[in-house]
């Protein structure tokens, strides 16, 4: 699939990417020749083993890194353009963040390297901080966090100045399962307000969940691309849900399948739920009973200046940024 | 989603009174209740107590300077998040509040020395001398330290990933850093500058003085800021040096080789060009020559006068207070120049005065002896019956003082000056570190440092090895034109120097400032902010693992 060049919101064409020693040999080469294309509204996953170029992809993309050849364009822009980065949220593999700072000064000051003015900036860094649970945390320093907490202070950030591209290296790492949940379902909601989201996951479940189209790397070169029914779909067999079925039910229909074209079924089973449901249906429960917790709560949905239902100050904020 | 679960309440907040504020407090409490209990004197006299108080002022300085800081650049840009920041780090991984506390430590341990035996005006040239010491020193090593670590331990932790892919342009973030930096010191230098007035003006100053002549040389000599306008040799040196190079050149032209080997100027690279080779030689020779000169018309032999010229002294005249001459003798006290008396003879108002003199003294003329166009001449004369020569230094011999300003306005200046220095040493940090690691970053802003602090030293060895005549191999030539380059490069930084100055008592004027700031401030730091800028902007910020 071929899209004209301002379409994709990020194109990357023959990306190449050689790192070299202190004698400026050639060491590794990490990308080789790498099309790819983010579209518009679309989750794309970025699966590979260790060492396969998904890091470098990303950092090649926001400008952190520089191409040895080919190109990439975000927005149509080089990735190191200061007005193309306001459109970008980014969250790294770890969460990189000044120990120092607690949780409001830090989402202060991104807010501020966003020039967003101070009204603004105040009521994203409450619903925030409401949205990924760590209201009652604010005040302390973000070195006493736990590695999950700080993992959510991480998708704040990324989301402080609703952008348009989304880049997540491995955003459920390190959190809990009602965390990784969150964040499957930010990101399908963030899909469905027309925003992109380019994730890099080595969990494959998660991947699947939620990416419209993945590419898959190995050895800096792309293996496969496409969507996920293109990739996975097994066109050979045909699997039906239903309530519960008696064995004359199903005797009825193996001879049924037999008569249609010698088919046999092969396998039936009850499904079970899964432990992550489960779990989940726990902690909602002690939630419910009034069980205090000193970590993070459970997030408060999609922050409001994220989706189309934002509060009036927010429709009135891109003019204000724009003025600033 | 997950529904809310109540939460505790956070114990982590930081807590509402600094340790900065608190710490010291406790420690004055502390004092007090000992000078109280085990004393029984007067607290307001306990100098435990006043040294105590001090710090717990400077800390209360430190604290609220920090907090308008950050409220100040609470309110601007991307620019000032930065220095905000930086500022933060400063304070809150206790960087800053350590290097307070080695200076407090330091300027009380200096502050509280007295001894019974020396002379107050000694102690407190001690203490300023030291306290400008380590106060610079300290303040360069936090400032190296600090601006080497931030921009390479940001890299280091990937911290720069998170903040490089916000819309802050690479200058823009190293301007941030260069700004945090110069806040910083801004503050650190206004509680050191706090501290040593204190202490000085407050604590030293009011010691009991140990003679007649302690109170009077605090108060007009060290706790001010007088320029002193040295003696002209009438008649005019250099037109004694002329003269007598004439002379020399028709009737001894061998000797003025001889002179010219004794000069030490710089070589201009003559050889090969006999012009300038004799140029050059005649230069030597005069320079040789006005030393001589200079030095036999400050000796004044038994029974022999000299007359000496003071001009620019406008301000005096109209002022109609004395005019008080120093005068520093090359010769020690005790042995000729101690045993006979000194005549000097100004103008009419004056008339005659007749002392003993000491090494070092002072003697006052009458302001009505200076001429319309403030030119005050004078005659010294030595005695014929003295038992030897009189002979001034050739270094600040012979001077006339003129008041321009206080202490504090003097020791104002001097923090400026040092505050220029250090913005230049926070960029110079920054452009090392936005291509080395931190180890190297601090060892290359450290060498620079010190060469720039050491140039006027650096070079005197350099002139001397090359007039030494010896060609030398090719290593002692390339670190001898290595060394005298980056020290001619960098002598600037050690020409502004007003610590001595302050000491002295004499003033450090805002002519001197302004031009430290061009040179320091603007030139050199603005050169190295553009090549630091080109640098980060052309660097690679992320690593990968491969």
């Amino acid at each position: 699939m071929t899209l004209p060049p301002d379409t994709a919101f990020v194109k990357t064409a023959g990306l190449k990417k050689v790192f070299k020693d202190f004698w400026l040999r050639p060491k590794v080469v990490a990308l080789e020749g790498l099309d790819l294309e983010i579209l518009p509204g679309e989750v794309h996953g970025l699966l590979g083993s260790n060492g396969a170029g998904k890091s470098t992809t990303i950092k090649l993309i926001l400008g952190l890194l520089f191409p040895t050849s080919g190109e990439v364009t975000v927005f149509g822009k080089p990735p190191g353009d200061v007005e193309t980065k306001n459109r970008i949220g980014y969250l790294p593999e770890e969460s990189y963040l000044y120990g120092f700072l607690d949780a409001e000064e830090i989402l202060d000051y991104y807010g501020r390297l966003f020039n967003l003015p101070g009204p603004t900036r105040r009521s994203r860094i409450e619903e925030l901080l409401k949205m990924v649970g760590l209201q009652g945390m604010r005040n302390r320093p973000l070195a006493e966090y736990s590695k999950g907490m700080q993992r959510r202070i991480g998708i704040a950030q990324a989301l402080i100045n609703n952008p348009d591209l989304l880049i997540l290296d491995e955003p459920t790492t390190g959190l809990d399962p009602i965390g990784a949940r969150e964040v499957k379902d930010l990101i399908l909601r963030l899909r469905e307000e027309g925003k992109s989201v380019l994730l890099s996951s080595h969990r494959l479940a998660d991947v699947e969940d939620v990416c419209d189209r993945i590419t898959v790397l190995y050895g800096g070169c792309k293996q496969a691309e496409g969507t996920i029914d293109e990739l996975l779909s097994s066109p050979e067999s045909t699997v039906i849900e239903t309530d519960r079925l008696d064995d004359d039910t199903l005797a009825r229909i193996e001879a049924l399948l037999k008569e249609a074209g010698g088919l046999s079924i092969r396998k039936t089973e009850s499904p079970r739920q899964s432990l992550e449901n489960f779990f989940l249906g726990l902690v909602e429960k002690a939630g419910r009973e009034g069980a205090e917790t000193s970590g993070a709560t459970g997030g408060a949905g999609v922050a409001r200046f994220l989706t189309r239902e934002r509060p009036a100050e927010e429709k009135d904020a891109p003019a204000e940024e724009a003025a600033d | 989603m997950a529904s809310t679960a109540p939460e505790k309440k956070d114990s982590g907040a930081r807590p509402p009174i600094p340790l900065m504020v608190a710490l010291p407090a406790a420690a004055l409490l502390v004092t007090c209740l000992y000078e109280l209990l085990g004393r029984g004197a007067s607290l307001a006299e306990a100098t435990s107590i006043r040294v105590t108080g001090t710090l717990l002022l400077c800390c209360c300085i430190f604290t609220f300077l920090c907090r308008l800081a950050r409220l100040a650049l609470g309110r601007g840009g991307q620019v000032s998040a930065v220095a905000r920041t930086l500022v933060s780090e400063a304070t809150s991984t206790r960087i800053a509040p350590a290097f307070l506390f080695v200076l407090f430590s330091a300027l009380a341990a200096l502050a509280l020395f007295d001894s019974p035996e020396t002379p107050v005006r000694y102690l407190l040239q001690g203490f300023l001398s030291y306290s400008l010491v380590i106060t610079s020193v300290l303040a360069g090593i936090l400032t190296l330290l600090l601006s080497c670590r931030t921009l390479s331990i940001e890299l280091e932790d990937k911290l720069i990933e998170t903040i490089a892919v916000k819309p802050i342009g690479r200058g823009s973030y190293l301007a941030g850093k260069w700004m945090g930096l110069v806040i910083l010191n801004g503050i650190l230098l206004a509680v050191a500058l706090s501290a040593i007035y204190i202490f000085s003006v407050h604590h030293i100053a009011r010691l009991p003085p140990r003679d007649e002549r302690d109170s009077v040389v605090v108060r007009e000599e060290i706790l001010t800021a007088r320029e002193l306008v040295p003696a002209r040799i009438e008649p005019r040196l250099e037109t004694q040096v002329e003269r007598r190079l004439a002379r020399l050149q028709d009737k001894e032209p061998e000797s003025i080789e001889r002179l010219a080997r004794r000069g030490h100027l710089h070589s201009h690279g003559a050889e090969g060009h006999p012009e300038l080779a004799e140029k050059e030689r005649l230069a030597r020779a005069r320079e040789s020559l006005r030393k001589d000169l200079a030095r036999r018309a400050l000796s004044i032999s038994p029974g022999k006068s000299r007359n000496f010229s003071f001009a620019g002294l406008e301000s005096l005249r109209d002022s109609g207070s004395p005019v008080r001459v120093r005068y520093r003798l090359a010769s020690q006290p005790g042995r000729a120049a101690a045993t006979c008396g000194l005549t000097v003879t100004a103008g009419p108002a004056s008339g005659e005065l007749t002392f003993t003199p000491s090494s070092t003294g002072y003697f006052e003329l009458d302001p009505a002896d200076i001429d319309e166009s403030g030119l005050l001449q004078l005659s010294i004369s030595n005695p014929p019956d003295s038992t030897g020569a009189i002979i001034f230094s050739t270094r600040n011999g012979l001077e006339a003082l003129k008041t321009r300003g206080g202490f504090l306005g003097n020791l104002l200046r001097t923090m400026l000056a040092t505050w220029i220095k250090l913005c230049f040493l926070s960029i110079l940090g920054l452009l090392c570190s936005s291509f080395l690691g931190f180890p190297v970053a601090v060892l290359l802003c450290g060498l620079v440092l010190l060469v720039a602090s050491t140039s006027p030293f650096l070079l005197e060895a350099a002139e001397l090895g090359r007039s030494a005549d010896s060609p030398g191999g090719f290593f002692e030539t390339f670190a001898s034109t290595t060394t005298q380059t980056l020290a001619s490069v960098l002598s600037r930084y050690s020409e502004f120097d007003p610590a001595l100055l302050l000491i002295d008592g004499r003033t450090f004027s805002w002519g001197e400032l302004w031009r430290c700031l061009l040179w320091i401030g603007v030139l050199w730091t603005g050169l190295s902010g553009i090549l630091a800028a080109l640098i980060y902007k052309r660097r690679e910020l992320a690593r990968i693992q491969v």
